[in-house]
């Protein structure tokens, strides 16, 4: 019994010793969950590169208020639960007023709660599903990317011009594909065009085969796309065996750069929608991706994603807002975030972005992309080429398709 | 001195539940560790799960990979009561763990004749098929991006108390109080003949149905009341994030509370689930925040544990010679 207590207390003090951190300097610490480990850790990494990016830029060019940023990063595992536990450890015992990180709309939700409950201000970095801004927003929660709303209303009148009208969906079946395909049939209806048939995919699957040659029977004119993940790995290599590109267009709904360096020039094949791409022919793009480069010899994707992007935007947006705010309290700062536009001279993308204040949604334009055949490409980064880009103004959704009515503000 | 009163001091005192419920009661305190409050909710939550888990497993013999089913189940439950139904503490508490401890009777029903292998695979078949009406089930239980939104309300008697479990440490308090409780039900649960006889049937089943008990009835029993308390850690968990979230169904996460189980001794020891499932919990949040690829130490400690120390941590304290056997 002695033994036991010693052996719990023996635990709890080395835990004590372990995380004692090192003496309060004057330093703003930004709390960061995002996942290192489970089927995002690519990600995850990403994005923090792109905040640390964005805090080394701020610190050397003074800090912010005068203090230093400081990252204080906690893996996600992308599992809400462990999230929600690391952001409240960020809360309660490093103290922090500020949370961002990415990857999961769950998870997003899981923080978003915590932030909203302890009045700190939350950056959701890298998740699209509609409910972040919707349902789920919280005064307190922020959301960078563009929803799926905003994706297929860029994307989908593109493929109905260029590609034409009969559509076959491929859904992720959960919540997230759900919303993809149910926005891309909004879209498909409103032009009169003729929805063929759909197939929903069970998460976890490896071998699309019976999906495809379903979709092949119906000769439809694009094969839209709403699969993530490790799924859409194996997806896109089965595509390319199967040489469905040869019969129909493939349109990936939301398109991650970071499986498209998985799948390699050769089975990278179609028109898709993305949120961002490296090659944006925009003097600060060009800067942001240089910078990365230097900063990041050697790591295995050379360029920076839409990730990374997200990630640098919101470390700056943050510190650019505290120092506007000219104060770090929390509610200050929403208030200086809330309908800020960000310059086309820096948003990293054509046009400029808005916060919106209602739905904490930052505004920002869509792009649609075309993969490069093997013949056409430079190296082994360069795999699409922009065709469209689509202002989000355009795009989002209104306050009466998505009414939203936000907290008061914290004290 | 009256020698009853004094000898049941000395009981008191002897205990290791008393020494654990009173570690856990000065914790807040602790200078630094205490701060961080929602972490000390989150491991008593845990160590209720493995506690009750600790029935099935270390006293029965069987071995449960899907009771992270019925943990989540208990979640749901008491999240769609809130949302739907009533709002409060206890009436969507007792319904979610009325509903959770249902449902596992309800599939002990089904399983309860199996043993070792057949029984570990149908538990995973199970938490399967609930993980995937959680996650797909959008109505109802809000399918991937969870179901958030369920407040801490009041307790109390009306006029004359109440305690606003909104407050971390209020609510902590009121999870060490019901972790205390139900330590002490299951102690005396694995103590009492009928406790005895779930671990006649580890030891031999077969002798045990000859001998004239109903070993699938005790079986049943078993796995029913561990998915009682299962569940009545699932509705404080929500409570303590204020959310559901499918991840916890699925059954690699189930793997977890068997690990907490194996890990701190609880095969030999009765408090071996709470030791394991407080490092599990302290050990895992503290290593993932120091090193990104924590899992591979992380992963290398258990392969350790698991050759090296086969009966947990508490296996190599009380080991004797010959076979450890729980009590």
């Amino acid at each position: 019994m002695k033994k036991l207590v010693t052996i719990l207390s023996i635990v709890l003090l080395s835990g004590l010793l372990w995380s004692q951190s090192s003496p309060a300097e004057e330093v703003i610490k930004i709390g960061v969950v995002s996942p290192a480990s489970g089927n995002y850790a690519d990600h995850g990494a990403l994005e923090r590169r792109g905040m640390q990016m964005a805090v080394e830029e701020l610190n050397q060019a003074g800090g912010v208020l005068g203090k230093n940023l400081q990252l204080v990063a906690e893996d996600s595992e992308t599992n809400p639960q462990v999230a929600a536990r690391k952001a409240r450890r960020l809360i309660e015992v490093d103290k922090v007023k500020y949370l961002m990180g990415g990857v999961s709309s769950s998870v997003a939700i899981a923080v978003g709660e915590v932030a909203q409950r302890y009045g700190v201000i939350f950056f959701a970095t890298n998740q699209n599903s509609d409910t972040v801004t919707g349902k789920y927003a919280h005064r307190c929660v922020f959301r960078v990317p563009p929803n799926m709303a905003m994706a297929l209303r860029a994307l989908g009148p593109y493929i109905l011009e260029t590609v034409g009208n009969r559509w076959y969906f491929l859904t992720h079946d959960y919540s997230w594909g759900w919303s993809g395909t149910r926005w891309a049939r909004n879209v498909l209806k409103a032009h009169n065009g003729v929805d063929v048939g759909e197939s929903k995919v069970p998460l976890g699957t490896r071998d699309f085969s019976a999906f495809l040659i379903k979709a092949r029977a119906t000769k439809p004119d694009a094969l839209v796309i709403t699969v993530g993940g490790v799924d859409r790995a194996a997806l896109m290599e089965q595509i390319y065996e199967f040489g469905i590109h040869k019969d129909m267009t493939v349109v990936h709904t939301l398109y991650d750069y970071e499986d498209a360096w998985a799948a390699g020039p050769k089975k990278n094949v179609g028109i898709h929608g993305t949120e961002w791409y490296y090659d944006i022919d925009k003097p600060d793009v060009r800067e942001f991706v240089q910078k990365y480069k230097k900063r990041w010899l050697g790591v295995a994707i050379p360029v920076p994603t839409q990730d990374t992007a997200n990630g640098y935007l919101a470390t700056r947006e943050l510190g650019r807002a505290i120092q506007r705010a000219g104060t770090e309290n929390v509610a200050a700062v929403i208030k200086a975030l809330e309908g800020h536009v960000i310059p086309e001279s820096e948003s990293l993308r054509h046009g400029p972005i808005t916060i919106r204040d209602w739905d904490h949604q930052f505004i920002c334009t869509y792009y649609v992309v075309r993969s490069k055949k093997p013949s056409e490409i430079r190296d082994r980064a360069d795999l699409c080429e922009i065709v469209k880009w689509v202002p989000g103004e355009k795009t989002a959704r209104t306050k009466a398709e998505n009414p939203v009515k936000l907290e008061p503000y914290p004290e | 001195m009256n020698s009853v009163v004094w000898q049941w001091c000395r009981k008191i005192l002897g205990s290791p539940m008393f020494w654990i419920a009173g570690f856990f009661a000065i914790f807040p305190f602790i200078p630094y560790i205490g701060e961080f409050i929602s972490m000390g909710t989150e491991v008593l939550i845990w160590c209720l799960f493995a506690m009750g888990f600790n029935i099935l497993l270390g006293y029965t013999g069987l071995p449960s990979f899907g009771h992270g089913a019925y943990f989540g189940i208990g979640a749901y439950a008491l999240g769609i009561t809130f949302k739907h139904l009533i709002q409060g503490v206890w009436i969507p508490l007792i319904l979610g763990v009325l509903v959770g401890t249902l449902f596992t009777a309800g599939v002990g029903l089904l399983i309860a004749r199996k043993r070792g292998i057949y029984f570990a695979l149908l538990t995973i078949a199970f938490s399967q098929m609930f993980f995937f009406v959680a996650f797909r089930w959008d109505e109802v239980t809000g399918g991937e991006t969870g179901l958030s939104g369920v407040d801490r309300m009041s307790v109390g008697i009306p006029s004359l108390f109440s305690i606003d479990l909104s407050s971390g440490l209020n609510y902590y308090y009121f999870v060490l109080a019901i972790f205390a409780v139900s330590m002490l039900v299951i102690w005396r649960i694995v103590h009492s003949p009928f406790g005895r006889v779930l671990q006649a049937i580890r030891e031999n089943e077969v002798r045990t149905k000859y001998v004239g008990y109903n070993t699938t009835a005790y079986k049943w029993a078993s796995f029913t009341l561990s998915g009682l308390f299962a569940s009545l850690a699932g509705c404080l968990h929500v409570l303590l994030q204020n959310a559901a979230f499918p991840e916890v169904l699925e059954w690699t996460k189930s793997g977890d509370v068997v690990m907490m189980t194996l890990l701190g001794g609880g095969m030999v020891n009765f408090y071996g689930s709470i030791l394991g499932a407080s490092i599990f919990i302290i050990f895992r949040d503290l290593l993932s925040s120091f090193w990104e690829s924590w899992l591979l130490l992380y992963g290398s400690v258990f392969v350790i544990i698991i050759l090296f120390i086969p009966n947990g941590i508490l296996g190599i304290l009380t080991q004797k010679k010959g076979r450890a056997v729980l009590k």
